[in-house]
């Protein structure tokens, strides 16, 4: 009796711990995501501009990658060369500056393309030190209207 | 007479009526006596039979479940819940991050395709001129 109880427990454990087992293994290859290496041509050709950052990519990037990877061939000639041209500058932004980017682009298309256009001069045409001065007032007014909200 | 008197008699009748016994009657009473307690001897000590999740405290007599050998695993079964409940976290926690992975990549796609510069996009300062336009609307 008691062989057979051990023997139940054996098996039971052995069962429970096969996907638990096999849910480590994966986890330790998504930890990293994909290597470059392990990408389809298709996707190594859509990813291309980022084949030196990959590896040091972290692996929510690295499917975040891989989605938008899934969309090029769907692009025209010159939307694949644009993707291209931005891609690389896009990922080297900094976490934060990712973050402004996505909150200033859903802003732009909030308005008119006229008052978006007019945005993009005025900014192109400021001195750096304008837009170094413009850039702390902002940071400073954001830390101010932080404040009240954080000792709520 | 009183109720410490009435006892007392019935005692004493008692004890009475059992000297009074023929010694055949007093020698069967001896061996069903001893019978009952070889018996007794062998089975080992007594079982109680308990719910299958009610636990036996320290020193209480070992547990009959009433199923055999398996009632062991009836008592794990107050674990199904929480694991049920552990397996629902991991899979609606795992549902959301890849909700939002493609919601960023939705959103880096159209920034990518865009023709505004990314320079300005990343710029607070760019969001302070849209700010301006949005109000001067």
């Amino acid at each position: 009796m008691k062989t057979r109880r051990i023997l139940l427990i054996v098996a039971a454990g052995a069962t429970a711990l096969a996907p638990f087992s096999r849910a480590v293994a994966q986890a330790r290859t998504s930890a990293a995501g994909p290597a470059w290496s392990e990408l389809s041509p298709q996707q190594r050709e859509a990813l291309a501009p980022l084949a030196g950052d990959w590896g040091g990519m972290p692996a929510e990037n690295k499917r975040k990658w891989l989605d938008i990877a899934g969309k090029y061939p769907q692009l025209s000639p010159e939307g694949q060369a644009r993707l291209h041209a931005r891609m690389a500058e896009f990922a080297r932004l900094t976490p934060e500056q990712k973050r402004t980017a996505r909150e200033n682009f859903q802003r732009a298309y909030e308005l008119p393309r006229e008052s978006r256009e007019s945005a993009v001069q005025q900014y192109q045409a400021l001195p750096d030190d304008k837009k170094k001065e413009l850039s702390e007032r902002s940071q400073q007014r954001k830390a101010a209207t932080k404040a009240p909200e954080q000792k709520k | 007479m009183n109720q410490d008197e009435f006892g007392f008699r019935i005692r004493q009748a008692l004890n009475d009526g059992a000297e009074r016994l023929d010694y055949r009657t007093v020698l069967r009473l001896e061996q069903a006596r001893g019978k009952a307690l070889a018996r007794q001897r062998r089975a080992g000590p007594a079982t109680v039979r308990l719910p299958a999740l009610q636990l036996a405290a320290a020193g209480a007599p070992p547990v009959d479940t009433g199923r055999g050998g398996w009632g062991w695993l009836r008592g794990a079964g107050w674990m199904a819940p929480l694991v049920a409940l552990a397996v629902a976290f991991v899979a609606i926690s795992d549902w959301q991050n890849e909700r939002e992975i493609e919601r960023l990549a939705a959103l880096d796609f159209a920034v990518l395709l865009d023709d505004g510069p990314l320079e300005a996009y990343a710029d607070h300062v760019f969001g302070v001129l849209l700010q301006a336009e949005r109000q001067a609307q």
